[in-house]
Order: structure tokens, then sequence, then C-alpha cells
């Protein structure tokens, strides 16, 4: 049987105390961060060709392609005055996606030719705190091109068909019954 | 010797064996389209197979799309349920990743649909050149193969940070440059993307503190990343001689913005 002095004991928990402080802080350096990931599809949005005074739509996607961490994000155009998005802005949970339209309303004045800008997702520090925060961020290009004027929508006049017939059989029994006097005359 | 006793039990075991072995001869012939039932061969058939589905498919960002192709398969002798489809993707002539086999349809008589789910990953390389080779096979006989092209896998955008989100510089004076911070990004999508990285001025927790020169912070740029590439990225923190600023904590914050190529 071994017996151990308090002395000893001491020294030999010493070390070990050590050996657990170091450990702590070890793993509190190495904690994985909070990632953070953005996507969008497609990475080209084509609105096609518009004539003026004509408008179209088209959607794609922003991904929160995080595990984790819910994403919050904000979509700006640049360089297209006629395009606008919606929504904006918004939240994404983890591993999901959300669906933005893209609009594009051409002027009367508009003139023909290519034109294109950028959708410019950002992220927003959701939970992080740091002296620099890194936010991931996408440049979704848009285009569109203008080409002659919009047809005008037709407007259309919906005649009802039953008075409609109604009123020539009338006629017809009235132009048979007025014959039909004259030849008895 | 007791004969009459001995014909006895040798015809209940005659029996007996017969009933035994009349269920597996049933078997057999049923479970063959080869084989004889009561005496009448039916013909080996080979199955036809076509498929339709979208020419589209849209990558989804670190993980994987599905395209659905519903293929029909005909065979004279009836769409039994041992039919299966087997579907392999190809872009060009690289084969990628496993067979897909279905092993049930829907449908009756000679002809039956089979729902085929296509995995698209986010980082085959987008572009147009993508099919799908379909065969469909009884137990005999394997069809020809129909190839449903083309496919365009379409160009997405991504971007992932995977370490490094927030960094700390440490305690920094005038003249002094920070150790470098690292950020570790990822190319998530299907297509290689430029990186265009900025800082935001310093601002302060110091009310009416001048903010530190933005342009004091430097990083290298890993652009073009390649699809699926994980590339760090180190940033320097250097506080200018001559200026002043208040004994504060500073923050900023980075963006990294990735683009078609």
């Amino acid at each position: 049987m071994i017996k151990l002095s308090k002395r000893e004991i001491g020294g030999l928990l010493k070390p070990l105390l050590l050996l657990l402080l170091t450990a702590a802080v070890v793993l509190a350096v190495t904690a994985p961060a909070n990632a953070v990931g953005v996507g969008a599809s497609p990475s080209v949005v084509n609105l096609g060709t518009i004539g003026r005074g004509g408008s179209a739509t088209q959607d794609f996607r922003i991904y929160n392609t995080d595990n984790s961490t819910p994403l919050n994000y904000t979509v700006a155009v640049r360089g297209a005055n006629a395009v606008s998005v919606t929504p904006s802005s918004g939240a994404i949970n983890p591993l999901t996606n959300t669906t933005i339209t893209v609009q594009v309303n051409v002027n009367n004045s508009a003139k023909d030719g290519n034109y294109s800008g950028l959708l410019v997702v950002n992220s927003t520090a959701s939970g992080r705190t740091g002296q620099a925060v890194i936010l991931p961020a996408l440049a979704v290009t848009v285009k569109y091109a203008v080409n002659g004027t919009a047809p005008i929508p037709q407007s259309t006049t919906n005649i009802p068909i039953v008075p409609l017939v109604g009123a020539v059989v009338l006629v017809v029994v009235i132009a048979a019954v007025y014959i039909g006097i004259r030849r008895l005359r | 010797m007791n004969i009459k006793r001995y014909s006895a039990t040798i015809a209940v075991v005659a029996i007996a064996l017969a009933m035994l072995a009349m269920p597996v001869a049933v078997v057999a012939a049923v479970g063959s389209p080869g084989g004889s039932v009561n005496g009448q061969f039916t013909a080996v058939t080979t199955p036809t197979i076509t498929a339709t589905g979208s020419a589209s498919v849209y990558c989804t960002p670190n993980g994987v799309s599905t395209s659905t192709l519903t293929a029909t398969v005909t065979d004279a002798n009836g769409v039994a349920a041992s039919d299966q489809v087997n579907a392999q993707l190809y872009n060009g002539a690289t084969a990628l990743g496993a067979p897909v086999v279905v092993t049930s349809g829907t449908g009756t008589g000679n002809t039956a649909t089979f729902t085929v789910g296509i995995p698209f990953q986010y980082n085959y390389p987008a572009g147009a050149g993508y099919s799908v080779v379909l065969t469909a096979s009884n137990p005999q006989k394997t069809s020809a193969p129909y190839t449903f092209s083309p496919i365009n896998y379409v160009a997405a955008l991504g971007v992932s940070i995977d370490s490094g989100s927030s960094l700390n510089f440490g305690t920094l004076g005038p003249g002094d440059t920070s150790a470098t911070q690292t950020t570790t990004v990822h190319d998530t999508v299907n297509q290689a993307e430029n990186l265009g990285i900025s800082a935001a001025p310093w601002t302060s927790n110091v009310t009416g503190a001048a903010s530190v020169p933005a342009s004091s912070l430097t990083s290298n740029n890993p652009s073009p990343l390649s699809i699926d590439q994980h590339a760090p990225i180190g940033f320097v923190e250097t506080i200018p001689t001559g200026i002043s600023p208040y004994a504060g904590t500073y923050s900023t914050t980075i963006t990294v913005m990735a683009s078609a190529p």
C-alpha cells in the first residue's frame, strides 16, 4: 500500500489542474465560428425582349446554404432603373430558400437595345460579434432587351348572343308579316 | 411378409411426394417468361423505353437538385413487377454519379411508367452538355438505350464563409501591424466565381472618435475560385503612423461578393 502525504498529493493535482485549464482554453479557441453562406439560382436573370410600355417578370431563388444559422438578406438593384424586386429583404431559415420576383417596366421613351444591371444580394450579421464580421454577398446579373412598342391591349366588348339572336328573329318575323300583308292586299 | 401393409405405405409416400413436387413445377413455369405452362412456351421479349422531362435543371447551391424524368416502358409480355429501369447521367461522355435503378412502375398491361430522379450535385459544372441514358430490362432482356438530351444545368452563384466569419485583430496602436487573420471561403455552386472584397470604414464605440482609415485593412484575393474550391483569405490591419485614434473598440464589416467570371 502506497501512502501519499498532503504535499505529494498537491504536487500531483497541480499538473492535473493545469492540464484541465489548458484543455479548456484550446477548446475555446478552436470552437468553430458561425459559418454563413448564401447562394442564388440562376446567376443570370433574363427578362427577355420587351416593347416600350411593356413589362415582364422573372423569378430567382436565394438560398441559405448554412445548416444552422438563419440568413438575413437584402436585394438591391444597381444600374437598371426600370427593374424592381419583391421582396427586397427577408430572412431564410437554414438549408431553405426563398423566391424573389424581378420585374421590369419599360417606359415609353426607352430606346431599343440591350440593358443589364446587377441584383446585389447582401447578407447581414445575425448574432455574430467581432472586430470584423465577414458578410457573404452575390452579384446576380439581370438583363433585358427593348425592341419596338408593346402592343396595346385590345379592349373587347361582349355582345350578349341571346338578345342579338332574338332581335334578328324579331326583324325577320316583322319583315315576313309585312310582306305577307302586302301580298294579301 | 405383409405386402398389403407395405403397398399402402408406398402409395401414401408417392402421393405426398407428388403433392410436394407439383407447386415447384408450377412456380418454375410461371416465374420464367421463357418457361412453359401446360406445355406451351411464352416468347422472350425485349422491352422498349422512352422518356420525357425538363430540359433545364437549376443548381441548388451547396446541395443537390433532382431532375425528374418520366420513363415509359413497353413489354409485349406485360410489364411485370420484375421489370426495372436503369438511368445514368452523363456530361458529354463522362458518367456522373451512380446509376439510378427504379424497380417499380405504375400501369397495367404492356405499358408502365417509371419516375426516375436524377441527382445533380452542386459541384457538377454548369452547361448544356448533359444527357441521361435509360434502359429497361426484364429478367431476360434489356432494351436498347434511350438518350434523353440535351439537359442544361443552369449556372448559379454561391459563396460560404466556412471559418473565420468573425475576426479579431487584437489591440493595436499607431504604426502597429496585426497578425494575419484568416477567413476560409468556399465556392458552393456549379461555376467558377470572382470575388470582390471590400471593407466598410472602422467605426468606434467612442463617441466623437475619428474612424481608422479603412484602407489600413488589406487582404489577398484568391479569385477566380474554381468549382468547390475552399480558399483562405488573409486580412492584415495596419494602423497608420501619424494618427491618434481614440482608445476604444473599433469594428467593421467586410463583404465578400461573388460574381460570375
